[in-house]
């Protein structure tokens, strides 16, 4: 058995406003009668939640009430795990992120998720953190040279 | 009874059992690598040549040649009556000088008179009948006598090192430069074929190619005239030797490809000889069907298609593996696959053979030859057995192993990574190019090491899909485009074989067998060793990640 990544923070990029169309005081995320199976197993009943835009929300459970599934759910990573079925919605600024026409990989890469556990890829720190720029196709050296350093000596690892 | 028991429990059988076959297997091993190195190897040393005075029924004789070998033999197998002796002794003497008499011949030890080593014995490798042994009276240049006696010797050898650079001269004329040309003229013959089969046979564009035509055969002509000139050169020189029965026989130097007298030479000498022995067998074309000279075109043919093959089957079965592994639904179909592909593995290589030569070679070679290149009929181009359909047979033949490891190399990429890469916006297919495949690169190594070593030792399916007997040009040379795939080229496992069981004379083709094994032995091992080197390279890189 294969163990799956499990999230411990997700945080969703700044919205095209045109095209997701959101108010003031809107949620990002609103989920509606959610329900997740494992296989047979539910791990998720009847979920709804509404999660406001820029503030900070915390789940908080003891261990295998389903934090993790819900967090994996906000950019479909459950969709790798075999045997997943789902019931309800999930709404990003209003629209379904399981509707048909929605991209995947474009969902991923607004929603970003930081896991439990670290995974550096096998190449340079440089590649591993400009990974995510690299793949929505920017290449160019001088914006690469400038985000991954404001990464590795911005918020998250040093001080600012 | 009690101890026996208790020594079966305790599991020392077992390990005595493991112990020996281990033991039996690293003897074969190095039994094996120790035969084919001494058997192989001894044939480059220039031994010393005897003078045996010989005294038998057919009264005195003396043999001049080389100690092959000392046998124990009973004497009633050589015609005697058993009570005349028991147990005897025998020796085969090469005594050479094929074109006069023959050239092995076994000598009883009862029946030898003397043994002696004269410093002055030459013995003399040629391009035509083997070896010659005999001692030089004199050198003459276009019949005047230009040395004999002591000096003799020092003139013999200035002039077979001056016939060696004619030599040299006239090879690169006919080969390279009037070879160059007779490809060009091919090529021009294949283009005005096509334009006649195509309409376009318009008599400027002829006229075009005419001219072309008259240019290179002008060419020809004039490096004709060098070549025989040279070839007068080289044909100016002659030498007088006495054989052993005493005849006194004429050699042209043209003929000799070395003179040596190894009676007279020191350790170091030898050692120097042995050398360069070594070296022209590596780097020489071979002589006197197969028999004689070195094995270049066969080492180059061998891993010229085995690094072909490589390059074909390594993304074949990378791509069939990635499908089976990261795109197909596991279910009964991909399991079906799979043992497909197991038992592929399993299914004879002559068996693939046929399959080349009648699906590869004719099928596909034919349908090509006939839609692309009209202009090379009656003569095949594709559609005959050459070097990319050899390839392609021996891909195939290793394809399995290739899927197998790579497989097995994908499933133990971690599936965090993959997530990893997923939930920042990649797709299947970027995920798999920049995290996977790279990660997956030393199982594809692996998979590449032990289709190397089995595509190496193949020879049954190359005898029917490209390798043959002696090729008249190698499969990469000067010519655009450089590969010639559809060439035939040789193969040094095939050239054990021919070498070995069809030559006239086995004798004298023995050790040739095992020196040339010794060499694709050589040749599997260095291949082998580039990839596990490439593979540790890669491993090292990504250890600690992949755990
Ligand atoms: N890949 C999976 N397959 C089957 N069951 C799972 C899988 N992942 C989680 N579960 C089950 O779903 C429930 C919720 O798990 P999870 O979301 O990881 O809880 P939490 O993160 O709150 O500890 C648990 O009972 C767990 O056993
Ligand atoms: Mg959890």
């Amino acid at each position: 058995m294969t163990t799956v990544q499990t999230p411990i923070s997700v945080s969703i990029a700044p919205m095209d406003k045109d095209n997701l169309d959101i108010g003031k005081e809107v949620s990002t995320f609103e989920t509606k009668n959610f329900n997740l199976f494992y296989g047979e197993k539910q791990a998720l009943h009847g979920v709804n939640i509404k999660i406001p835009e820029h503030r900070v929300t915390a789940f908080i459970g003891p261990s295998g009430c389903g934090k993790s599934t819900l967090l994996r759910s906000f950019n479909r990573m459950n969709d790798l795990v075999d045997n997943v079925r789902i019931e309800g919605e999930i709404l990003l600024g209003g629209k379904d992120i399981h509707h048909p026409k929605v991209d995947v990989s474009n969902l991923r890469r607004q929603v970003g998720m930081v896991f439990q556990r670290p995974n550096p890829f096998p190449k340079s720190i440089y590649e591993n953190v400009g990974y995510g720029l690299r793949l929505q196709g920017v290449n160019q050296r001088s914006i690469l040279d400038d985000k991954v350093e404001w990464a590795l000596k911005g918020p998250p690892c040093g001080t600012r | 009874m009690q101890n026996i028991s208790k020594w079966w429990k305790s599991g020392s059988p077992w390990i005595w059992l493991n112990a020996g076959a281990v033991a039996i297997s690293m003897v074969t091993v190095i039994g094996l690598l120790t035969l084919i190195l001494v058997r192989g190897l001894g044939h480059f040393w220039a031994a010393d040549i005897i003078e045996v005075r010989y005294q038998d029924s057919n009264g005195a004789q003396t043999m001049i040649g080389e100690l092959i070998r000392k046998e124990q033999v009973d004497l009633k197998n050589l015609g005697k009556e058993a009570s005349e002796r028991g147990n005897g002794e025998r020796w085969l003497l090469k005594t050479g000088n094929r074109e006069l008499s023959a050239d092995f011949r076994w000598i009883e030890q009862a029946n030898i008179v003397s043994v002696s080593t004269p410093k002055e014995l030459v013995v003399l490798e040629r391009k035509e009948w083997g070896d010659f042994y005999g001692y030089l009276i004199s050198v003459s240049e276009k019949d005047t006598l230009v040395a004999d006696g002591g000096e003799a010797w020092d003139e013999f050898t200035r002039r077979v090192e001056r016939v060696e650079g004619l030599g040299k001269k006239t090879h690169q004329l006919e080969r390279v430069e009037m070879g160059a040309i007779n490809y060009q003229l091919e090529q021009l013959r294949l283009k005005r074929r096509k334009l006649e089969l195509d309409g376009n046979d318009t008599p400027a564009a002829l006229e075009k190619i005419n001219v072309k035509v008259q240019k290179l055969g002008r060419e020809f002509d004039s490096y004709m005239v060098d070549v025989r000139a040279l070839n007068k050169e080289i044909e100016r020189d002659s030498a007088l030797f006495q054989i052993m029965d005493g005849q006194k026989v004429t050699i042209s130097i043209a003929q000799v490809v070395e003179g040596l007298r190894p009676n007279s030479m020191s350790t170091v000498q030898k050692i120097g000889n042995y050398i360069s022995t070594f070296v022209g067998f590596v780097s020489d074309n071979p002589r006197e069907a197969n028999t004689e000279g070195g094995v270049f075109p066969a080492i180059f043919g061998t891993v010229v298609m085995v690094l072909t093959m490589s390059i074909i089957v390594t993304p074949f079965g990378v791509i069939a593996a990635v499908y089976l592994r990261e795109y197909a639904s596991q279910g009964i179909v991909t399991k079906i696959v799979r043992i497909a592909v197991n038992n592929l593995a399993g299914v004879p290589s002559i068996v693939f053979g046929v399959f080349g030569l009648g699906f590869f070679v004719y099928f596909l070679g034919g349908s090509i030859d006939s839609l692309f290149y009209p202009e090379y009929a009656p003569a095949p181009y594709l559609g005959t057995s050459g070097m990319m359909w050899a390839s392609l047979t021996l891909a195939l033949l290793t394809l399995p192993v290739v899927i197998v490891s790579t497989e097995e190399g994908l499933t133990r990429i971690p599936r965090n990574l993959r997530e990893g890469s997923l939930a920042l916006g990649a797709t299947k297919a970027e995920t798999l190019w920049k995290v996977v495949l790279p990660m997956a690169s030393p199982s594809i190594m692996t998979g590449l090491i032990l289709a190397v070593a089995r595509a190496a030792g193949e020879v049954a399916p190359l005898m029917l899909v490209g390798v043959v007997k002696l090729a008249p040009e190698l499969p990469l040379d000067g010519n655009f485009p450089f590969l010639h795939i559809e060439r035939k080229f040789m193969h040094l496992g095939f050239h054990i074989y021919d070498v070995g069981f069809q030559s006239p004379n086995v004798e004298a083709a023995q050790p040739l067998v095992y020196a040339t094994a010794f060499l694709l032995v050589l040749i599997i091992v260095i291949l082998n060793l580039a990839a596990i080197l490439l593979r540790n390279n890669l491993r090292e890189k990504y250890r600690g990640i992949a755990g």
